[in-house]
């Protein structure tokens, strides 16, 4: 403990429980001595929000464009790129200042920028990961139930909508019992996912020698040329990695200093996610399909195939949880007075009508879900570019605490209207420019996205505009305060 | 400005006034330097050259 933080311990009412709890909803800057997590804590965290099941889907997607040994080289380059670039913005100034991500956003998009920039980031993401999670929970009970009775799968038909549906439901009921229920399925949930993927890596490996798995080919590469397809792969894992932003800052803030608010992602982020990514794109390339929930039920014969299926089920459930339940949080923080009388349970429910609706209405996204995550990177690939250029260049590393909570109508970061027309711009110029490099929907691309990708060209010019125009325009009182020289 | 405002605003600033004395201390304990940096580029390396050229 600093020597300031003795003298106010003892001095104020710091142990005041109402304002720790204020502190750990996000409403207050966290101190230093009250934040919990040391490395190892916060590495075990976040390896087991990364150890989900989606990470089986990402892998199996990475299948149909590359064979294993490319898919491999993909997956480490695109999710160490994508996961560095996102936790430099989020999780250092948040292990810094113990600020909620969505309050320190204040400082790049002024207030209503943030909310702007919440709806956009996070409740698309998240509403998509919701429907998406939900529909491999049907097809896993569907393949389940397929496997027992000797009948064919359906993977589009009722049963997968009803289950899906259900999914979504239990989700709901197990987030409105609050964090406890969650954080119990999590305690059991993530270790045996780990166990899960040695299983499932054993069992593949077992019928297939090593040097036959990094001779086989793609499922479906969409080009014939070869080079195309691994950087439309890698841009699948860069979107994988940069997918993380909404969330890892409000985890890192949680952790002691800077280093165990960094570090630890390398390790459980990308080492975990890339570990379930690996086996998602080996089990779909060696049985030949992307889905997991139709290769799983191939691997190891009925009975195998029946555990592998169940658990992987109810672990969509836990994925799910986590983050509705991170997200639900946010927006009631970002939220308007009004916002915030809703009931929590009202609320939770409302996050996931548009799931429900998703999954009733359009159940063929789960087979093209890479696509949707190619989407989200346009967009969080140009706010790691923005929040890099705003927090280590133009504040080199110095955060206003009282502009950031105090009343923002009067803050140095209340900007235009509470909108920062500057880091909108470069949003929209980040945004731009990825559509401009690399359609996500048609898989069509410009030449230089063979040599840049889109994700890295959509950082980097959202970055530079929001720093060239901060420099020319963001002058005078409630521009941001930024520094001069 | 209610009871609770008041209180409110000062425990926001007892905590801007912690932050604010160890800036001026500069006793930041676990702050990222370059070495940190410096890893983080070579790791990024390292990995993204070391698995483009093992592709082969």
């Amino acid at each position: 403990m600093t020597n300031a933080e003795t003298t106010y311990t003892d001095t104020a009412a710091s142990g005041s429980l109402e304002y720790v709890e204020a502190a750990e909803r996000g409403d207050l800057p966290l101190l230093p001595k009250e934040r919990l997590w040391g490395f190892w804590e916060f590495t075990y965290a976040n390896s087991a929000l990364a150890i989900a099941t989606w990470a089986f889907l990402i892998g199996g997607a990475v299948g149909l464009f590359v064979g294993p040994k490319e898919g491999i080289a993909a997956i480490v380059i695109g999710n160490i790129i994508g996961v560095i670039l996102t936790a430099l913005p989020t999780c250092v100034p948040a292990g810094k200042y113990g600020v909620e991500q969505f309050t320190l956003l204040r400082s790049q998009f002024g207030v209503n920028g943030s909310r702007l920039v919440y709806f956009l980031a996070v409740v698309f993401l998240t509403m998509g990961w919701i429907a998406v999670l939900g529909m491999m929970f049907g097809r896993s009970i569907d393949g389940l139930t397929a496997l027992v009775s000797g009948s064919e799968a359906s993977p589009l038909g009722p049963k997968v909508m009803v289950a899906a549906i259900g999914a979504i439901l239990l989700t709901w009921f197990v987030v409105a019992k609050g964090p406890t229920s969650i954080k119990f399925f999590n305690m059991v949930i993530s270790p045996a996912l780990v166990l899960l993927m040695g299983w499932m890596m054993y069992l593949i490996l077992s019928k297939n020698s090593f040097s036959d798995l990094m001779a086989m080919k793609a499922l479906a590469p969409p080009f014939e040329d070869n080079t195309l397809n691994f950087i439309i792969a890698i841009e699948v894992n860069l979107a994988a990695g940069f997918s993380w932003w909404p969330y890892i800052g409000n985890l890192g803030r949680l952790t002691k200093n800077e280093r165990t608010a960094f570090w630890p992602n390398i390790v459980g982020i990308f080492g975990a996610a890339a570990l379930g990514e690996v086996v998602g794109l080996l089990g779909s390339v060696a049985l030949g399909n992307s889905d997991p929930t139709i290769w799983m039920a191939q691997v190891g014969g009925i009975t195998v195939g029946v555990i592998a299926l169940g658990f992987v089920a109810f672990a969509n459930v836990t994925s799910m949880a986590n983050i509705l339940y991170t997200s639900v949080v946010g927006l009631r923080q970002i939220g308007t007075t009004a916002m915030r009388r809703i009931r929590w349970e009202a609320l939770l429910f409302l996050f996931c009508v548009v799931p429900l609706i998703l999954v009733v209405f359009y159940p063929t996204m789960y087979d093209g879900f890479f696509i949707f995550l190619v989407w989200t990177s346009a967009l969080n690939s140009a706010l790691a570019g923005i929040g890099i250029a705003d927090y280590f260049f133009l504040r080199r590393q110095k955060l206003d605490l009282k502009a950031l909570h105090g009343d923002q109508s009067s803050s140095p970061y209340r900007f235009a209207g509470g909108f920062n027309p500057i880091g909108v711009a470069a949003l929209v110029v980040g945004f731009v420019v990825y559509i401009a490099v690399f359609n996500p929907q048609t898989l069509e691309s410009a030449p230089i996205f063979k040599y840049l990708t889109a994700s890295l060209p959509s950082c980097f010019a959202a970055g530079l505009v929001h720093y060239i125009l901060t420099r020319i325009f963001a002058k005078g009182d409630g521009w941001g305060n930024y520094p001069r020289g | 400005m209610s009871e609770t405002d008041k209180a409110w605003a000062r425990e926001l600033q007892r905590r801007i006034d912690i932050y604010d004395e160890i800036e001026a201390t500069d006793s930041w304990q676990g702050r990222m330097g370059a070495i940190d940096y410096l890893a983080l580029l070579g790791l990024a390396v390292v990995l993204v050259a070391g698995f483009w050229l093992w592709r082969g």
